[in-house]
């Protein structure tokens, strides 16, 4: 038997599914938490989770209910994490700069480059960083995450009409901020 | 929505999320398929054994049980003071020591008589916490007209959570 065939990992049955959506959920992730790190983390806690509820049978709803669901987590882990984070650092700040120790997140961007106007995709992304998040994750899941506003209004805990109305008002900052930066010549 | 709006949503909707590295796609498989080697933080507990599932009864059932009991004794007594009919044998019943009069609660008291350290809980979200086994001696005295006395005693163990802050 040729050992590089042995040991080479077998793409399980999860793989295709991670292909697909791993890209939009890491996205929901980074926005969710503080470092690129804590999202891999998050994602990771939220997509173990699933198999296991999954293999375990005892997971409601069939694959098409499995990105509500990790979405929902990524939400509850990223709480969590903000929650540890923070009693740690309050722990630490008198000790050490935190910052300093935890080093800071390199500044892989959100969204791919690629064909089109870069600028403007650039400037895009950037706006949607500096949106509150309370519009950016709606957006987020709506366009990328393709969740249906009462998805969405079911994994942030707020009404249909809420998240549809977070959407619509995050757009129109975005606009904006588009506005802005065209009078500005940034565009 | 506005026309504006949708151009602006047909916009954001060219940007694609940066890809996951194959590398993380491959750590976030492992880890799924691994998922069995996990444990939920919702089980993240330490196990205690228990010597006994502590039963929670309340005094005011134990003073009620005991007075009941109390009273169905004495009602006992009573009517095997009554005299037989003729022709039967009496039955000799040992009232030794016993008061016909009914036993009514006076005190009731719990004292700790053991503390026990039974480890400590790791719990992500919130405290670290101490678990103290306790137990504890309850006590109900009880006395009638004629002055006799009686105790009953149940002994309790409980395990109780002390949060501790911990670095």
């Amino acid at each position: 038997m040729n050992l590089a065939t042995a040991k080479a990992p077998q793409p399980s049955r999860w793989r295709p599914w991670l292909g697909e959506h791993g890209s939009k959920l890491l996205l929901f992730a980074r926005q969710q938490t503080r470092s690129i790190a804590d999202a891999e983390d998050v994602l990771q806690e939220a997509l173990v989770k699933l198999a296991r509820k999954v293999e375990e049978r005892t997971f409601v709803g069939g694959q098409e209910s499995w990105l509500p669901f990790i979405y929902t987590q990524i939400r509850r882990e990223s709480i969590d994490l903000a929650r540890k984070d923070d009693r740690r650092k309050k722990r630490e700040i008198a000790v050490v700069d935190d910052t300093k120790t935890r080093g800071e997140d390199v500044d892989i961007p959100l969204f791919a480059t690629g064909e089109g106007n870069d600028e403007t995709k650039a400037l895009l992304a950037e706006s949607l960083k500096s949106l509150p998040k309370k519009f950016s994750e709606v957006i987020t899941m709506k366009l990328w995450g393709e969740c249906t506003f009462a998805q969405i209004g079911e994994t942030l805990g707020i009404s249909l009409n809420t998240a549809a109305s977070r959407y619509r008002y995050g757009l129109e900052a975005l606009r904006k901020h588009l506005a802005t930066a065209r009078v500005n010549g940034d565009l | 929505m506005e026309s504006d709006l949708q151009e602006l949503e047909a916009e954001l909707r060219k940007l694609s999320p940066n890809g996951v590295p194959d590398d993380l796609v491959s750590r976030l498989d492992e880890a799924m398929c691994r998922w069995h080697e996990s444990v939920p933080v919702e089980e993240k507990v330490i196990l205690l054994t228990e010597p006994e599932a502590p039963v929670k009864e309340s005094w005011f059932q134990w003073r009620a049980v005991a007075s009941v009991a109390i009273f169905g004794a004495a009602a006992a007594l009573f009517l095997t003071q009554e005299k037989p009919p003729e022709g039967q044998a009496t039955v000799q019943v040992n009232q030794a020591g016993v008061s016909h009069a009914t036993f009514t609660p006076r005190e009731a008291k719990a004292q700790v008589v053991g503390l026990q350290h039974r480890g400590y809980i790791t719990n992500p979200s919130g405290p670290t916490l101490h678990a103290v086994g306790v137990q504890v001696s309850n006590q109900v005295h009880f006395s009638n007209k004629n002055g006799d006395r009686a105790k009953i005693e149940k002994p309790t163990y409980e395990v109780i959570y002390v949060p501790l802050d911990v670095d």
